[in-house]
């Protein structure tokens, strides 16, 4: 190759480089500490990123066009890396140790990649490995409890995405982080088996995220997939499971003993009426009705799941590559027609046909399916006595099946549904097809590809198929559907992303230099067609058409939204002899979706790897140490352009009757306002560190976050409508900490122990001027000081025990001489009278806790005896606190179930309880109207997330295929999870529980073969 | 070779990466919106719209939702909250215990439904200023100047309704004065009304509301009459007198000879009422419809059903219950709230009411499966659910018989419209202001009186006109508890009533919202 040539059509853009043309070939052979010789090991000239090779499974390479005094560096993930000069030497041979603290690891960080060792940022990188480790659907839920600072709270519903934050909560609109597969932007990774991931790299600061500029104020997540290596052979892999997942910490409801207690307790009369009835209807024995049907145990059932991944991948000198086939299928614990069904198909090529020039291209493809019922059924669950059995045959109204209706037992308000019966009638299918093709080419420029330019084309092809079938039915009058009702919608997403980046590597002596700039435009595109219609025959599936149903009932409908974006940036990295490390970043980003168009994010990171330095070379404490500090910005732009109506509204709703005869009218609002991206200014300083000969290690760091012009919907005087502004100001911080220990004992046994913990501080700067706060529902505040939605409430000091107690107290006195309703009796709550005027007002409502959680941990240990390894990890949350809504439900009916906490601690007499109110008090206005600390509980939990026990069987083939090997395991996925809350499960991300689905814990059988 | 296809593989790429304009790439509209329609104020046919559209704002989002006609209804011994335990919270405002309901879903709810309007009622004003700037003939500017007179009218009506729930309120009469705004004393608010009224009566058309080009819009009676309403709340007599004696005089309005046809759709519009709030189906059984929230809330409850086809006299064991979902059950009764109670059957008996009795009360009977109606309608109860169905009397004034409904759109109540003011209320009013002021009610108290079935009576007393009231209005928007809530004589006749609970308290999310409503009332004049 003619190097001058190129140098005269770039000579002008970077200036006069001028490189050796001498070249020759180099060979050797590279081997461990004990002398095995290791296979794909990256040999590659220092300075160029593509002359290079990786070595053959007998550890030897050959590495031709090498310039004469080439300095070759050998390296691989897991091993230390070694430099030798070429000068005056054709064969060079290696021995790398391995290293523990994987410092030359290279990590994706956004438009290229890093080592570990250089990084100003903490960035987390999780193998693939510990993703496989678990049996969820989603690679995001087995991140849960993994990393520092990072909140996963899973749902239990099949294919649904877990709920991702990470730093703790800076927005009102959007706290999703932007996930980055190959290049491409995404909302979730869902569509993702744990197979096809090779790796996912947490961007939790500025320093790091900023690259990614108005997209990347809730962190990024950057998922690489799978791929081959050089000159590695065919390497089969498959990985499958088998397993079945059963609900746990289900709670208990009072059964139809304790029910009528209760209600007894209530205060009898016609708060009897579904007692009396279920006698009347289906038998009762001493007052109390035979019938006792626990709804959750209808609902519920034992769900299987099973994965199966098969990959193959290997490359030779010049290409790679990896296809995958991945089956996930997995039902629902509800026992309905609940479940999700995945299908993926992933290929990947990469390509160097020339020594300046790489190609690749990579397409995944996913279909799967989701089956999901009304979910309320959970709700109505909880809601529904026990007095009634799932069906009745005298219940004639009913079709086609013959289920019991509330109405039985008085109960007529849609409150009430028979839950097996709404699980069964209303359901929605979704079938979602995903192509996910990327293209790239990295053309190397100037000598040794110092200078490379590379595009990176990506799209994001999606739909999504919705039927939503509501059955014809009839249970009786609250709980009917006259007609069938079908719902499709067609969902068409068509994003794409295209890169451009101009990358420079160099090394001036103890200089090293890289600097990128790049452009970058995208495109998001959403169209959505619906169709709607009543009376569909559902005989069969074959019938569900929307052209089936009544031709005067259907409705078409449709949607769609276009936004563009086009962004610069830029990011320079230099270092001093790996001691002093410098990152900068900037990205200008333009949206065509907001008025004001171009926003602009830097970013600068430093940090001091101090045991480089000559004076720490005598010291015996560290093994490793690096400072870093960075500050940066970053956007959200998840939020609406704009907010409210500045128009007029029109059509029959807003027009005149006058006498039967219609006039045209119209209303008009100016509650409208322009919105534009938040904006995070985030600091962060931090150390990595390594003692004991690198068998501890610990990263810590301390972060500040604070989110401006954060969009808070203040409401509005008198009608309490909301206009969103961009007003508020948050801020997150905390401190982040993991510390891991790994060692061997003997020559058989390696163990390994990991924790990471993270604080969290959320709290409010300012809502807008004259906004104090902003309540949400009544039963939770927004205002300054405080954290985002702190529940807000009187205090409970406890229960009234006798007369004289009311009599005695001004508050309860006070009250009984101004109300004829409600009066109170032993056994209601006494609230706190903070402002002591002898009325519980607005004045007496205190601060009761917030939905976030104050600290978070989570750790592991591994232990490996030969070839017998076991694992278990474990995670937990304190500090946070729920509201639970579901308690605070009565006041639309008496006749709501008990939960047996408030059966088995009520008061129920002078000194039996004095935290729960008795059975009359807790359906009274003075318990359910006023939000208290009595539905406020903690949300602490902690669980055992996994446990994994596995044996591996060396060089199964028969021919001495290197590597061959197969792993049995048998896993359970949280098998254990303890919390006091009265409720399914504690996680809940808003912290309100209305009508969760129960916690699974998945067992499961599998193994793992590789040849 | 190899170096001219690197070069062009590099000069095609940094073309692509230069040649994109990026402002023009950028420059895109949201998709599926219109840009913000712009009213062309020019266009003198679209005038009438803002008022059209706060009428319809009104009937649709104030008084077609269930809860707002409860609310307002619900206090007196006439009635009780009624459907079992459902919605628990209404039995802390039937028995005057304030403090459960001051964070009450509905007590927060109603005053968004009545203030929300009563904005963009301020919004139509500014929207009609505006066609009237541009208004070239007389006629244009005459027709925008009474659409504007009409609004005003509206939002002093809600003001009004507002008062009767919350007493000192605040006026909003300027959407920019919302934010922060204090309450009024109650009797400035009443002032504020009627200086409103004595404002716009005179400009408006002085003519029965059903002799309008636009048929039953507002007209100058119907601002008098609220005025006279309003005035009666603070035993301003003047006033009340002032306005009832100009719409006896004017002589455009007559007591309707059918008590019973008064309620019914044949009434809609009639001689009797002063203002309507209207609804329709427009004579059809599919498509558009405009139907009132607050009947069907106020049937009997769900396990009722409502057959047509029966003959006065006649068996109705022939009918039997066939459960809910069966083509042959007409509708499905109502939501079983606000029944009548005994004491207002004893007091009508007591007074020797027939005619109002007949029309005001519907009575179920004591756990009887069917009940035939003069109508030609059984009303017929799940006889496996009779036992849970307590309530024996319904208010007849807001039933309409299935024979004057369209079918396929039976309900309680149809698409009947809801009266806001009766002649008969207006003559009372008369009547009670005379008396008064020490002059003689005769004269307006029997033209209602007379129509009861009863004889002329003459030197009625305070007394006679209250008694005459209660029966002739019993049932229609909690009347029994407002009258005797003015008049000062609930305390002792209403169970746990004091002179302070006549009105609700502000709700909690109000004050939260604009803590200025915690302080003292300012006053407005």
């Amino acid at each position: 190759m003619n190097k001058k040539t190129t140098l005269i059509v770039f000579l002008f853009l970077l200036g006069s480089l001028w490189a050796s043309a001498q070249t020759k070939t180099i060979t050797g052979k590279v081997s461990d500490s004990a002398g095995q010789p290791l296979v794909g090991i990256t040999v590659l000239v220092k300075g160029s990123t593509t002359l290079g090779t990786t070595t053959a499974v007998d550890g030897t390479y050959e590495l031709k066009n090498a310039p004469a005094n080439a300095i070759l560096s050998f390296s691989s993930i897991g091993m230390k890396s070694e430099e030798s000069s070429a000068q005056g030497r054709n064969v060079i041979d290696a021995t790398l140790t391995e290293d523990a603290l994987n410092l030359e690891d290279v990590v994706v960080v956004g438009y290229g990649t890093a080592k570990l060792k250089d990084l100003t940022s903490p960035i987390t990188n999780v193998k693939s490995e510990e993703i496989t480790k678990h049996a969820t659907s989603d690679p995001m839920q087995a991140l849960q409890g993994k990393v520092a600072g990072v909140q996963i709270t899973n749902s239990g519903i099949p294919g649904e995405a877990p709920h991702v934050r990470i730093r703790g909560v800076g927005s009102f609109t959007n706290e999703n982080p932007l996930y980055v597969v190959d290049g491409m932007f995404y909302e979730n990774i869902s569509f993702l088996n744990n197979n096809d991931v090779e790796s996912i790299a947490l961007l939790k600061d500025a320093s790091a995220a900023a690259i990614y500029g108005v997209r990347a104020a809730n962190g990024v997540v950057l998922v690489t997939t799978k791929k081959g290596a050089l000159n590695q052979r065919a390497t089969v892999t498959y990985d499958g499971y088998i397993g079945f997942q059963r609900a746990t910490n289900v709670m208990k409801l009072a059964n139809s003993a304790e029910y009528t207690m209760m209600l007894k307790e209530r205060g009898e009369g016609a708060f009897m009426d579904p007692i009396d009835l279920s006698i009347q209807r289906f038998g009762g024995t001493g007052g109390v009705p035979n019938t006792d049907t626990d709804w959750y145990k209808e609902l519920l059932r034992t769900a299987k799941m099973q994965n199966h991944s098969l990959d193959v991948s290997g490359g030779t000198d010049k290409a790679t590559y990896s296809v995958g086939l991945s089956y996930l299928q997995q039902d629902g614990i509800m026992n309905a027609k609940s479940d999700y069904e995945r299908f993926n198909i992933r290929t990947r090529g990469d390509y160097q046909p020339y020594k300046w020039l790489k190609l690749g291209a990579n397409v995944i493809i996913s279909n799967s399916t989701r089956n999901s019922v009304n979910h309320d059924a959970w709700n109505k669950a909880f809601l529904v006595p026990s007095l009634m059995p799932v069906y009745d045959e005298n219940n004639t109204a009913a079709y086609p099946v013959k289920y019991a209706s509330t109405q039985a037992l008085g109960l007529t308000n849609n409150l009430f549904m028979n839950p097996v019966a709404l699980a069964e009638y209303d359901y929605k299918t979704r079938e979602y097809s995903q192509v996910l093709p990327s293209f790239y080419a990295e053309i190397g420029i100037l000598g040794n590809n110092k200078l490379t330019f590379r595009t990176n084309y990506s799209q994001d092809i999606r739909t999504r198929r919705t039927k939503d079938f509501a059955a014809q039915h009839i249970v009786a009058s609250n709980q009917k559907n006259d007609k069938s009702i079908l719902k499709k919608t067609n969902d068409d997403y068509k994003n794409y992303i295209l890169d451009n980046t101009l990358t420079y590597n160099d090394s001036y002596g103890k200089h090293n230099l890289s600097v990128m700039v790049g452009q970058s435009i995208r495109s998001e595109k959403w169209q959505m067609l619906e169709g709607e219609a009543k009376g569909v025959p559902n005989a069969r599936p074959e019938y569900i058409y929307v052209s089936q149903g009544e031709a005067t009932s259907r409705i078409a409908n449709d949607d769609g939204s276009r936004d563009r974006g086009a962004s610069f940036f830029a990011r320079a990295t230099y270092n001093y002899d790996s001691k002093y490390m410098l990152s900068a970043t900037m990205r200008a980003d333009g949206s065509s979706k907001y008025q004001e168009k171009w926003g602009y994010f830097p970013s600068i990171g430093i940090a001091w790897n101090v045991t480089n330095e000559n004076f720490m070379k005598s010291q015996k404490v560290f093994d490793y140490l690096k400072i870093r500090a960075s500050w940066g910005q970053l956007g959200n732009d998840k939020v609406s352009a704009s907010a409210g109506f500045a128009g007029i509204e029109t059509g029959l709703e807003y027009s005149g009757v006058w006498n039967d005869v219609l006039s045209p009218g119209y209303i008009s609002q100016n509650t409208f306002s322009w919105l534009k991206w938040e904006v995070v200014t985030e600091t962060n300083v931090g150390f990595e560190a390594a003692f004991l000969n690198n068998r501890l290690t610990a990263d810590f760091d301390y972060y500040s976050r604070t989110t401006n012009n954060a969009v808070v919907a203040c409401p509005m005087p008198i009608t309490g409508e909301k206009v969103d502004g961009n007003f508020g100001k948050i801020k997150n911080s905390g401190f982040e900490l993991s510390l891991n220990w790994s060692d061997k004992i003997g020559k058989d046994f390696s163990y390994n122990v990991g924790v990471n913990m993270s604080t969290l501080k959320n709290e409010v700067i300012s809502l807008k001027d004259n906004v104090p706060y902003v309540f949400l529902n009544g039963e939770a505040i927004t205002t300054p000081g405080r954290p985002i939605n702190t529940f807000y409430g009187y205090n409970v000091l406890g229960v009234y025990q006798n007369q004289a107690q009311i009599d005695a107290d001004p508050v309860a006195s006070k009250y009984n001489a101004e109300n004829t309703n409600g009066k109170l009796v032993p056994g209601d709550l006494i609230y706190q009278d903070l402002d002591g005027n002898h009325v519980i007002d607005a004045k007496d409502r205190d601060y009761l806790g917030s939905p976030l959680p104050k600290f978070t941990y989570g750790g592991n240990i591994g232990l490996a005896w030969k070839n017998l390894d076991f694992g278990i990890s474990f995670m937990g949350v304190t500090g946070n606190k729920i509201f639970n809504s579901k308690r605070g439900l009565r006041f639309y009916s008496n006749s709501i179930n008990f939960d047996e906490d408030l059966v088995k601690n009520r008061w129920h007499g002078e000194g039996t309880s004095n935290t729960h109110p008795s059975s009359e008090s807790l359906g009274k206005p003075w318990t359910v109207n006023n939000w208290s600390s009595f539905f406020v509980e903690s949300a602490s939990y902690f669980r055992i997330q996994n446990m994994q026990l596995g044996y591996t069987f060396q060089n199964i083939a028969p021919k001495g295929k290197q590597g061959a090997k197969l792993r049995i395991y048998a896993s359970a996925e949280r098998p254990f999870t303890h919390f006091t809350y009265n409720g399914f499960t504690p996680e809940i991300p808003d912290g309100r529980d209305t009508q969760t689905y129960p916690i699974a814990s998945t067992y499961t059988f599998g193994i793992k073969l590789t040849y | 070779m190899k170096k001219m296809l690197k070069y062009k593989v590099v000069g095609l790429l940094l073309l692509t990466l230069f040649a994109t304009s990026c402002n023009d790439y950028l420059d895109k509209q949201p998709e599926n919106e219109l840009p913000t329609v712009s009213v062309d104020f020019t266009d003198m046919s679209k005038a009438y719209e803002p008022c059209a559209g706060a009428y319809a704002d009104l009937a649709k989002n104030c008084f077609g939702t269930w809860e707002f006609a409860i609310y307002q209804s619900i206090r007196g011994d006439y009635t009780e909250k009624g459907n079992g335990n459902d919605q628990p919270d209404f039995f802390s405002a039937v028995d005057f215990s304030y403090s459960n309901i001051k964070g009450a879903w509905f007590n927060t709810g109603i005053w968004k439904s009545i203030y929300g309007r009563v904005m963009n009622m301020n919004a139509a004003i500014e929207s009609l200023d505006k066609f009237a700037a541009n208004a070239k003939t007389d006629t244009d500017k005459a027709a925008i100047a009474h659409s504007r007179n009409e609004v005003r009218y509206l939002r002093a009506l809600q003001h009004w309704m507002a008062f009767r729930l919350w007493g000192s309120i605040p006026v909003v009469d300027d959407n920019a004065k919302a934010p922060g705004i204090t309450r009024a004393p109650y009797a400035d608010v009443i002032k504020w009304i009627i200086k409103e009224m004595d404002a716009i009566a005179p400009n408006m058309e002085a003519k029965h509301p059903n002799q309008m080009a636009v048929k039953g819009s507002a007209t100058r009676y119907s601002a008098l009459a609220l005025k006279a309403k309003a005035a009666a709340e603070i035993n301003d007599w003047d006033n009340v007198l002032a306005a009832t004696s100009l719409i006896i005089g004017d002589g455009k309005f007559v007591i309707y000879p059918d008590f019973d046809a008064l309620f019914k759709t044949p009434g809609k519009l009639c001689s009797e009422n002063l203002f309507e709030i209207q609804y329709t189906d427009f004579g059809q059984a599919t498509g558009d419809e405009k139907g009132p929230g607050m009947f069907g809330p106020q049937g009997p409850n769900t396990s009722t059903s409502v057959f047509k086809g029966y003959t006065p006299g006649a068996s109705v064991s022939t009918i039997v219950w066939s459960g809910e979902g069966k083509t042959s059950a007409a509708h499905g009764g109502g939501w079983g709230f606000l029944p009548a109670l005994q004491k207002l059957v004893d007091a009508m008996d007591a007074n020797g009411e027939t005619i109002r009795k007949d029309v005001t009360i519907i009575d179920l009977g004591v756990r009887a499966p069917y009940t035939a109606n003069k109508y030609g309608d059984v009303i017929a109860r799940d006889p496996d659910k009779i036992e849970t169905a307590q309530n024996r009397y319904w208010n007849g004034k807001w039933y309409v018989p299935i024979a004057q409904q369209i079918e396929g759109r039976y309900t309680w109540g149809g698409k009947n419209n809801v009266r806001i003011f009766r002649y008969a209320d207006i003559l009372l009013l008369d009547a009670e202001a005379k008396v008064n002021k020490g002059q003689s009610g005769d004269a307006s108290y029997n033209l209602v009186h007379e129509r009861a079935g009863f004889t002329a009576k003459t030197g009625v007393t305070l007394e006679d006109i209250y008694t005459e009231r209660f029966m002739e209005m019993a049932l229609e928007w909690g009347d029994r508890f407002y009258t005797l809530a003015r008049t000062g004589k609930g305390v002792g006749v209403l169970t746990g009533y004091t002179a302070e609970k006549r009105f609700f308290p502000i709700p909690l999310e109000q004050e939260d919202l604009n803590p200025s409503l915690v302080l003292e009332p300012v006053p407005l004049f």
